[in-house]
C-alpha cells in the first residue's frame, strides 16, 4: 500500500511517503524551494517524494493530510465570534486566511495530484503527532504526550499506543486540553515579547534562558494556573492572540513584565534590561518545564508504562525533555527527529497506514535520513567549473584527511547521504569544528553562522565515549540519539569543551551510533586519535535565515558566502582557493563581521 | 511526475470539491454537543463566499462580475 502524507499551511510544510507500511522518503518543503519556513502547500516535497520512489500520483493508495482543516475553521470560527468585538480587526484577516485556500485541502490535493477525493483522507493534528512519535520509535507501548501551539482544537493530549503481538497497532488519545489555553502558545507569547520570530525563534528563548534566573515565575504563574485537574489554564486578560493577529501579549502582560524588547535592539546581558530579558526567558521556560513534568508524571503513574513518546512543537525544547527524563518517572523518552508539524507529514502517513487501514505493524528504520541524497560527483564538477581545487578520496582517506583538518582548526562542511527530517543537522548536513576553544564558537557565531552571541553549538560525540565527557542519566542517550536532550558537561571537561558548553554547563549533545550514521562516527573516532576528545562541534549546515542545505550546489554556495574552509560531499573535498575573487568576498565578510562587532 | 493543470481547471476541481468540504463543516457543527448548531448558516455562508471569491480570483474573465455578485 502506497500512502503519501502532506504537511502545510502553517509552519513548516512537509510530505512523506510510506510504502507498505515503511516510510521511504521524506522532506520539507524548505529544503526545496530555499524559503526557511515554507509553509506552501509542498508541491517540490511530493514531486520529489513520487519521483525518488518512481511512482505516478494515480498509483497512491491514500493521500493523508495531517490535520482537520474544516475543524480547524470551526476553532477559528468560534473563537473570533466568541472575541466579539475585540476581534472585529482580526476577523476578516483570519476569514481571508483561512478560505482562501486553507480549508480547501481535498480540492487543493486532487487539483494538483489528480487522486480522486475518495482516496484523500484526514487525520486529527494531535493524532498526527502521536504517530510521529509513536510509530517511528522502537517500542511496543509506551505513554504519548503531544504539546504543541494549536492544532485544530487541541494542544496538548496524553494517551498511549501499543503495537500488539498480532500485528494490530492502537493508539489511544485519553484527554487534551483545547485552545486557547496551550504551552505552545505561552511559550510563543513570551518569544514575541522578547522580540524574536514567532514558530520560528523558540529556541532563542531557551537558549538565552541559560543566562537568566528564574525570578520571575511567579509573575508567569499569575498568566498560567494548574488546575485541580492537573491541567492548566492560561489567563486571557494577559494575551492577545486569541483576538488579534497584530500581537501576542496584552498590555497587562506588559505591566507584568515590563517593556517588550525591540526586536532590532541586540540582548546585552551586560546591562539590567538585558538581564531581565534573560530572566524573563529563564522564568518562562522554568513553569514550562513544571508542568510538562507534571503531566508526564500523571501520566506516567495513570499508564503505569516505561516509554514515553513526545511529540509537537514543545518537545523541541530538549531542557524540558531531560527534566521530563528525569523526573516525571518514565525510563525511556522518545522524542523523533521532527517532532513538529513536519513530522506530521510522516506521522499522518503511517497512522492512514496501521489505523485507518489496519496494515499490520513494522518496523521504523530508527533514523533521520528520509531526504535528497547530497552527490559528490556534483561538488566535483561545480568545483572543476569554477577552478577550485578539489580531491576525490576514497572513504578511509576522505575521513582522515578531514580529521586533520578539523584538529587543524578548519571549519568544515559535511554533507553526506540523504537529507535529515526535522530541524537538527544530524550528520549529514552540518558543519563540523573543533569543540575546544570559546574563539571557535564566537567565530563561527560571527563569520559563519552571522548569529546571536549567546546561542551555543552542539556537540555530537560517539556513543562509546558520550558518558566519559557528558553526565547522562539512564535513557539519555536514547533521548540525545536525534538531539533532543540537554546535558550537563562533566565539570572536568568544560574547559576542553568550551565551544559547545553553554553558559549553564550544559549542552544539547547529539549521542551517535555507528549504524545511524558511519562516516561520521568513523571521523569522530579518527579526530578523537588526534585530539584526546572524539568530539566534535555538530551545527546545521546554514547561515542565519536560511534553511538547512539540501543539495550539494546549496552547500557549495554557502560554503563560498561564509568562512567555511573545507567542503566535503560524498567522496569529494574542496579547500578555499587564494583567488582575487575569493579574497574579495572574505574582506566583505570580515567587514560585515567588523561592523557587527563595532555595532555590539 | 505531476501533471500541470492550469489555474482554472484546478479552481473548478476545488470548486467542485468543496460542497463535500462544506458539508463536512456543517455537519459537524450540527452534531456538536456543545451548541453550535445556530454557527451553521454563518459557517456555510462564509465558506460559500469564501469559495466564490476565490474561484472569481483566478479567473479573470468573473472579474466584471465579482462586484455584481456581491
Amino acid at each position: 500500500m502506497k500512502i503519501l502524507g502532506v504537511s502545510a499551511h502553517y509552519h513548516d510544510s512537509a510530505a512523506a511517503l510510506v510504502i507498505d507500511g515503511v516510510p521511504v522518503c521524506a522532506v520539507q518543503e524548505e529544503r526545496l524551494s530555499r524559503r526557511k519556513g515554507d509553509a506552501s502547500f509542498p508541491l517540490s516535497a511530493i514531486q520529489w517524494c513520487l519521483d525518488h520512489a518512481c511512482l505516478e500520483p494515480d498509483a497512491l493508495d491514500a493521500v493523508v493530510y495531517y490535520e482537520r482543516p474544516m475543524l480547524k475553521f470551526e476553532r477559528i470560527l468560534t473563537c473570533a465570534l466568541r472575541a466579539f468585538p475585540h476581534s472585529w480587526r482580526a476577523f476578516p484577516k483570519a476569514m481571508q486566511n483561512s478560505l482562501g485556500e486553507r480549508v480547501w485541502v481535498r480540492g487543493i490535493i486532487s487539483s494538483h495530484l489528480g487522486v480522486p477525493s475518495s482516496r484523500i483522507l484526514f487525520t486529527e493534528h494531535h493524532q498526527s503527532h502521536a504517530a510521529a512519535a509513536f510509530l517511528t520509535a522502537p517500542t511496543r507501548r509506551a505513554a504519548i504526550l503531544t504539546t504543541d501551539g494549536v492544532g485544530e482544537w487541541a494542544t496538548l493530549a496524553v494517551g498511549h499506543g501499543e503495537r500488539k503481538p498480532d500485528g494490530n497497532t492502537e493508539i489511544t488519545l485519553l484527554r487534551e486540553i483545547r485552545f486557547p489555553h496551550s504551552l505552545g502558545m505561552l511559550y510563543s507569547t513570551f518569544t514575541a515579547y522578547l522580540g524574536f520570530a514567532v514558530n520560528e525563534d523558540e529556541y532563542k528563548v531557551m537558549g538565552l534562558a541559560g543566562y537568566g534566573r528564574p525570578t520571575m515565575v511567579d509573575q508567569v504563574r499569575r498568566v498560567i494556573r494548574r488546575t485541580p485537574d492537573g491541567a492548566f489554564t492560561l489567563d486571557l486578560g494577559y494575551f492577545e492572540f486569541h483576538t488579534t493577529t497584530e500581537r501576542s501579549y496584552s498590555d497587562r502582560f506588559v505591566e507584568l513584565f515590563g517593556p517588550p524588547r525591540n526586536s532590532y535592539e541586540p540582548i546585552d546581558l551586560e546591562t539590567a534590561e538585558g538581564q531581565r530579558f534573560a530572566d524573563c526567558a529563564a522564568s518562562v521556560q522554568r513553569v514550562l518545564e513544571d508542568t510538562l513534568v507534571d503531566i508526564a508524571r500523571t501520566l506516567h503513574q495513570e499508564t503505569g508504562l516505561t516509554d514515553l513518546c513526545l511529540g509537537g512543537g514543545v518537545a523541541l525544547n530538549g531542557v524540558a525533555n531531560t527534566r521530563i527524563l528525569a523526573e516525571s518517572g518514565f525510563e525511556r523518552v522518545f522524542v523523533p527527529s521532527a517532532p513538529g508539524d513536519a513530522g506530521c507529514a510522516l506521522g499522518a502517513a503511517l497512522y492512514a497506514d496501521r489505523i485507518h487501514f489496519h496494515n499490520p505493524d513494522r518496523d521504523v528504520p530508527d533514523h533521520p535520513f528520509w531526504g535528497p541524497p547530497a552527490d559528490g560527483v556534483e561538488l566535483a564538477r561545480l568545483a572543476r567549473e569554477d577552478g577550485h581545487r578539489f580531491e576525490e578520496l576514497d572513504d578511509s582517506t576522505l575521513i582522515e584527511q578531514t580529521a586533520d583538518d578539523l584538529a587543524a582548526g578548519r571549519v568544515v562542511g559535511w554533507m553526506d547521504g540523504a537529507l535529515e527530517l526535522g530541524p537538527r543537522a544530524l550528520g549529514h548536513r552540518s558543519i563540523l569544528a573543533a569543540p575546544h576553544a570559546v574563539a571557535m564558537r564566537d567565530r563561527l557565531n560571527r563569520d559563519i553562522k552571522f548569529r546571536e552571541e549567546f546561542r551555543p553549538f552542539a556537540p555530537a560525540v560517539s556513543i562509546e565515549a558520550a558518558d566519559r565527557y557528558f553526565e547522562l542519566p539512564p535513557g539519555g542517550a536514547r533521548l540525545a540519539r536525534f538531539m533532543s536532550g540537554v546535558f550537563p558537561v562533566r565539570k572536568e571537561w568544560r574547559q576542553r569543551l568550551a565551544a559547545v558548553t553553554h553558559v549553564d554547563g550544559t549542552a544539547r549533545v547529539q549521542v551517535l551510533e555507528h549504524d545511524m550514521a558511519p562516516r561520521l562516527h568513523t571521523l569522530l573516532e579518527a579526530y578523537g586519535r588526534r585530539s584526546g576528545i572524539p568530539v566534535l562541534l555538530n551545527t546545521s549546515f546554514n547561515l542565519a535565515g536560511e534553511p538547512i542545505v539540501n543539495r550539494v550546489v546549496e552547500g557549495y554556495t554557502t560554503f563560498r558566502r561564509s568562512g567555511i574552509d573545507v567542503l566535503v560531499a560524498g567522496q569529494t573535498r574542496l579547500t578555499k582557493r587564494a583567488s582575487p575573487l575569493a579574497n574579495a568576498k572574505e574582506e566583505v565578510t570580515c567587514s560585515r563581521s567588523v561592523e557587527r562587532s563595532s555595532a555590539r | 511526475m505531476l501533471k500541470k493543470r492550469g489555474a482554472v481547471q484546478r479552481k473548478v476541481i476545488m470548486l467542485g470539491s468543496s460542497f463535500g468540504s462544506i458539508a463536512e463543516l456543517a455537519g459537524g457543527l450540527w452534531r456538536s454537543d456543545s451548541g453550535k448548531r445556530w454557527l451553521v448558516p454563518l459557517a456555510v455562508f462564509l465558506s460559500v463566499t469564501g469559495i466564490v471569491l476565490a474561484v472569481a480570483a483566478t479567473v479573470e474573465a468573473l472579474a466584471p462580475f465579482v462586484y455584481s455578485i456581491f
